[in-house]
């Protein structure tokens, strides 16, 4: 690599704004990396101004994060294609629902042998009504490969400066070092693995589980209650890796994106509220929903859907009885007293990892 | 065992009363027990009346269960020798420094065959330093083979029969199944593992992380930094269990003496509530004791002191940080919003 590796950024609310700026200062201090980044913004008016003109003369995103200054030689565009063409590291942080058709504009249009990174919380619904991870849409799309950062990093915690990890699950080894030193900082640790399926799919999974440790809130049931529903979310999430995205390693489950994101979600995340909610005002989950969601995150009971069909596919429904239970609570099937019946009767030699930590 | 099985509790608190209701009804339901369970009562008077003859008669603790009813067969005698000499599963749950003399006073007066199993928590100091198990204490003393039981139990939710789940650390397998029987209640869930070293060292560090954790609540970091601490505070003990405990198994820390148990401590627990105290009022742990505990000990800081002691011992300080960091802050050689300074380059992050 002889020529500075070019970075852009496509996104522009709170995740991609607080990541900009570990990315802006970390490439200006690299000799491996092109000073500038460009970022896609989506444009909008802003009191008369355009958005990106504002990010450009301020190098503040008024929308999504006024009280924070982006370092100078992050450059909004309001085009993805001009944003993106000259880039060898595509970093994604846009809403799900939006990939597709940004990467279809995308097509054919960036560097053959660039990279992508995935910021991106959430997943696809596939045309089998399976999970389609936006990593692998991605790369199936744009026919490059992608990798993920994820784990418990929520976007004020991080701009604030509070100390937070992520992990990277990168697809090519040569960027694994690349990767890892461009979204770090001295507040926010990245710890890099290979294992990108399975560290996408445990911050998907835990959405069921949080959503099932809400319920639990919900119930008033107590403590130890809702650390048996947390554990058994944790095996769940094992075997369904072990199952679906064979070969991942049992280490990559005590990374940030598997423990702590897990750990996070049930004790403070939407997914646990709209659990509690559902339990309380006994209102309907799409109601409850818009109320309290207004972004695009899909949240437990949909990803519950989405892993039940793959589950009742291979009909595997009963070995996974805790996601089942959410799935058949959300629509009503159970009554909400079947959580705790789940648990009483699961099978306890669920997942038997035998082998020994490596040290 | 041709004869039926019989069961002892060695010690009528809080967690012993909430689980001799599990273990009363237990050895009345099932052919393979004894019927009647002995519970040895240290005695006391309550009211110009002793607390052996309230229960005997009423089948409440009200010292320490008020208000739940002990089945009828669990029977409480004041004399430690005289509850224990027929039993053959010994259930040993008082507060640790009472094992050594328990342990003499057993010695030779209970069967050869017997076995015993540990419901405590916490550890005592190895001479010299260092953290002793309690249950080899129990091994050492009396020469029978001794299991721990831990998990994320709160007792009064365990006699409220809200449901819990538990793990049993069990070397010997041809004792997991009676054990199981014992303990296991529709709102109770035993799982048997043989990594019973595991299982109880894990009880002890819990307690260190839950303290790493209140400095992250005190100094208001958010709820990141605090799952951080979690996660950094979990790979840390089973690198210390790799350590010191050789063998143990990753699946161990999967069950609820791992994982949930940590969850819950590090949300929940007293350790937790006195370590964000510790920051926001600026008094010592000891203040803090006094006055959020009536003076009960914390098992956090004398926990993160024997690790410190071990650590310091193999030179392992600086590969682990977070335990090492705690300790610090506990004996005010560190302040605590250095906490995250510590653990910047834990080598997790390497």
């Amino acid at each position: 690599m002889a020529d500075r590796l070019n970075v852009c950024i496509i996104g522009s609310g709170n995740w991609a704004t607080t990541i900009a700026r570990n990315v802006g200062n970390n490439v200006a201090n690299s000799p491996l990396m092109e000073p500038k980044v460009n970022m896609y913004v989506y444009e909008e008016m802003i009191e008369g101004r355009k958005l990106t003109e504002i990010i450009n003369t301020t190098h503040i995103n008024v929308k999504y994060m006024p009280d924070f200054v982006l370092p100078m030689n992050i450059v909004a565009y309001d085009d993805v294609v001009t944003t993106a063409r000259d880039a060898d590291i595509l970093i994604f942080a846009i809403p799900p629902t939006f990939v597709n058709s940004c990467c279809k504009t995308l097509l054919g249009k960036v560097k053959p042998l660039a990279h992508a990174v995935s910021l991106i919380k959430g997943f696809e619904r596939g045309d089998d009504g399976q999970i389609l991870l936006i990593s692998h849409l991605i790369m199936r799309q744009l026919k490059i490969p992608c990798s993920v950062l994820v784990g418990c990093n929520l976007a004020h915690e991080v701009s604030n400066n509070n100390f937070a990890e992520g992990t990277i699950g990168c697809r090519d080894q040569k960027y694994m070092r690349i990767l890892q030193d461009l979204f770090k900082s001295n507040t926010f640790r990245v710890v890099v693995t290979d294992d990108a399926d399975c560290v996408e799919i445990c911050s998907t999974l835990r959405n069921i589980i949080a959503f099932g440790a809400g319920l639990a809130d919900g119930m008033e049931l107590n403590e130890n209650t809702k650390a048996g529903v947390i554990r058994r979310g944790f095996l769940e999430t094992l075997q369904f890796v072990d199952v679906f995205y064979p070969g991942s390693r049992l280490a990559t489950f005590f990374e940030s994106c598997g423990l702590s994101d897990l750990v996070t979600s049930c004790y403070a995340n939407r997914n646990r509220k709209l659990a509690e909610a559902f339990v309380k005002t006994g209102q309907p989950l799409n109601e409850l929903e818009s109320l309290l969601v207004p972004g695009h995150e899909p949240l437990g009971p949909v990803t519950a859907e989405l892993v039940h069909i793959m589950l009742k596919k291979k009909g595997l429904e009963e070995k996974f009885p805790l996601f089942t239970a959410v799935f058949r609570i959300c629509t009503g099937v159970y009554p909400l007293t079947r959580l705790v019946e789940t648990l009483r009767y699961a099978r306890e030699d669920i997942y038997h990892p035998n082998h020994i930590f490596p040290l | 065992m041709a004869e039926k099985v019989n069961v002892c509790i060695v010690g009528s608190g809080n967690w012993g009363s909430a689980i001799a209701k599990i273990v009363g009804a237990n050895a009345s339901a099932l052919p393979e027990f004894e019927e009647r369970v002995t519970m040895f009562v240290y005695e006391e008077m309550i009211d110009g009346k002793k607390l052996t003859e309230i229960i005997n008669e009423t089948h409440e603790n009200v010292k320490y269960l008020k208000g739940h009813k002990l089945p009828p067969n669990v029977v409480a005698v004041p004399d430690l020798v005289e509850a224990a000499k027929n039993a053959d599963i010994l259930i040993f749950v008082v507060p640790h420094q009472f094992i050594p003399n328990f342990c003499k006073q057993l010695l030779g007066k209970i069967k050869p065959n017997a076995i015993a199993i540990s419901l405590i928590k916490g550890f005592d100091k190895a001479e010299g330093g260092g953290i002793d198990l309690i249950s080899h204490i129990i091994t050492r003393h009396l020469k029978i083979p001794c299991a721990v039981l831990m998990g994320a139990n709160l007792a009064n939710e365990v006699a409220e029969g809200n449901f819990c789940e538990t793990t049993i650390g069990c070397t010997d397998k041809k004792y997991g199944k009676v054990l199981r029987d014992l303990f296991q209640a529709n709102h109770f869930r035993v799982v048997v593992v043989e990594d019973a070293d595991a299982v109880e060292v894990c009880g002890a560090l819990k307690n260190i992380v839950a303290c790493g954790a209140g400095f992250v609540d005190g100094l208001k970091l958010g709820d990141n930094t605090k799952a951080a601490v979690i996660r950094l505070g979990l790979m840390e003990m089973i690198r210390f269990v790799d350590v010191f405990y050789p063998g143990s198994k990753l699946s161990t820390f999967f069950e609820s003496c791992g994982v949930a148990d940590l969850i819950t401590t590090c949300y929940g627990g007293r350790n937790r509530r006195v370590s964000e105290a510790f920051v926001t009022s600026g008094k010592t742990i000891e203040e803090l004791e006094k006055e959020m505990l009536n003076g009960q000990k914390l098992q956090g800081p004398p926990t993160a002191e024997e690790v410190n002691y071990m650590l310091k011992n193999k030179g392992l300080e600086d590969k682990f940080p977070l335990f090492t960091a705690i300790h610090k802050i506990c004996t005010n050689q560190l302040k605590p919003k250095d906490l995250i300074d510590c653990i910047r380059n834990h080598p997790e992050h390497m």
